[in-house]
């Protein structure tokens, strides 16, 4: 027979052999999604998603904020997170924020995005998205010399939100070569790491990440010279 | 597979131990033979594998139980292989790996990431695989191929201390994340020369590798490194054009356990 204290001694251990042994942030996600009534089938213009946190995370109204649906392997693997549109934020208020949903339709064509538009308890994340026109010129993977400005914007957004992991991602329009735009998407966003990393305290090289998408994920359709402008970004996530 | 309690087996082995009649000087030990057991458990060979695959129309997508926490960045591109157990003529049972194409990575979190496949052509003749797509068990590890004239000059076994870190710090990079126990460097040639010079030349620069290794990095001990010649009796594709032979120049880390 095991002796109760040694039996509670393993189970104290176990736990704690068992602790991720960081905190676990619990971002902000859809908790219901509210449909018109006696519409039929409604369309995502009209639904509006209940999103679980509002002012108290600087989930302002007028704010654009990134959907991801989380897959998992299997039930217990840890989730990787899917982009799959953007929510416009309509109401905020403490604890509690009203948004809707706009798909992005070249994320949502992936085969493992099943539910083509927002549902429960997808991830909800702020993003602050700057115009790569200001910081780099056409072409160039290094930043302008006015670039200081701009990432003020990005050191105020960082301190606002205190994230522990931020994800800065390079984005192009379609001109050009597509191997030639993954590269610069993925140096950009380096560069602006990098930038980030020199200039603030606050930003550790662990806390971000770069990542490059090339042309694949247009925020509109790459059909005006005004659409490309709005293409040819940089967006800075806070992930967690 | 993933499996988040394998850890904890071997605590769990020690607590089904009749403890009834240990001293409680022996039970004040047993957490911290625990804790030594948990840590041994972790140290073992922990390749990336595919845990799951989800088949659509067009593509299929891979599941992959490692990521940002092996190194494994959105936009690599990862070796595939299939570990098949082979029996020989002796009768001994020897498992053998096939590389079975590349994987390119489309994202990636702590503990996961997600792959698209791209096959390698020279699989589809080969009868020792069956199912010719990747399924749930097979191998996903970073490239550990490198090309010969980066290392040396033609021709020499003497190392450009110049670049060889850089290409040996990739190297180094997979012990940490995946703690091997073995590691093979393996030399090959490309068919250009004298078949016997060119059987020395790759084990002189395998050895030349093995040792570089083994004196610079303290991850690696000289037990853990075996070096083999292969001369140009392996090439990866045939040796017909000036792009194919310098391909086949290659020096390859095979870890198998």
């Amino acid at each position: 027979m095991m002796h109760r204290r040694t039996f509670i001694l393993w189970a104290i251990l176990l736990l704690l052999g068992m602790q991720p042994g960081y905190a676990v942030f619990d971002p902000p996600r859809i908790a219901f999604v509210i449909n018109p009534d006696g519409a039929g089938r409604p369309t995502d213009a009209v639904r509006t998603y209940y999103i679980n946190k509002g002012l108290e995370s600087s989930i302002n109204k007028g704010d654009l904020l990134n959907v991801y649906r989380e897959k998992r392997a299997t039930q217990i693997a840890p989730a990787v997170r899917l982009f799959i549109g953007v929510m416009k934020v309509t109401r905020s208020q403490q604890g509690s924020a009203l948004g809707h949903f706009i798909p992005n339709e070249a994320a949502v064509a992936s085969p493992l995005i099943r539910h083509k538009t927002a549902m429960k308890s997808d991830i909800v994340v702020p993003i602050l998205v700057i115009d790569s026109g200001v910081l780099f010129d056409p072409g160039q993977m290094s930043l302008k010399n006015n670039a200081a400005q701009e990432f003020q914007k990005v050191a105020d957004f960082v301190n606002n939100y205190a994230p522990n992991r931020l994800i800065i991602e390079g984005h192009t329009d379609s001109d050009g070569d597509t191997d030639a735009n993954q590269e610069l998407s993925e140096a950009r966003a380096e560069a602006v790491r990098q930038y980030l990393i020199e200039e603030f305290d606050f930003i550790t090289p662990a806390m971000v990440e770069s990542r490059g998408y090339g042309e694949v994920r247009p925020a509109v359709p790459n059909d005006s010279p005004a659409n490309k402008t709005l293409n040819r970004r940089i967006e800075v996530i806070v992930w967690e | 597979m993933y499996r988040p309690f394998s850890r904890l087996q071997p605590s769990l082995a020690i607590m089904s131990y009749p403890t009834g009649r240990l001293t409680s000087a022996f039970r004040l030990i047993l957490p911290l033979l625990v804790i030594v057991s948990v840590q041994i458990a972790q140290a073992a060979f922990n390749p990336p594998v595919i845990v799951r695959v989800v088949p659509s129309g067009g593509e299929r997508i891979y599941f992959i139980d490692r990521g940002m926490d092996a190194n494994i960045k959105i936009g690599d591109v990862l070796d595939v292989f299939r570990q098949i157990q082979r029996r020989t003529s002796s009768g001994e049972v020897k498992s053998q790996r096939i590389q079975m194409g590349t994987m390119e990575i489309t994202a990636s979190e702590a503990g996961v990431s997600l792959g698209r496949f791209i096959q390698d052509p020279a699989i589809k003749g080969n009868l020792l695989i069956r199912m010719k797509l990747p399924v749930k068990g097979d191998l996903v590890l970073p490239e550990l191929k490198i090309d010969s004239s980066v290392l040396f000059d033609a021709g020499a076994a003497t190392l450009q201390l110049q670049v060889v870190s850089e290409e040996l710090d990739k190297i180094v990079e997979f012990v940490r994340a995946f703690s091997p126990s073995k590691l093979t460097i393996e030399g090959h040639t490309d068919s250009d020369g004298d078949e016997g010079a060119n059987q020395a030349l790759s084990v002189q620069r395998a050895e030349m590798v093995a040792s570089f290794l083994v004196s610079n990095y303290e991850e690696i001990t000289q037990d853990m490194v075996n070096s083999k010649g292969y001369g140009e009796t392996r090439p990866i594709v045939p040796n017909n054009t000036t792009e194919n032979r310098a391909l086949n120049r290659r020096i390859e880390i095979v870890v198998l356990e």
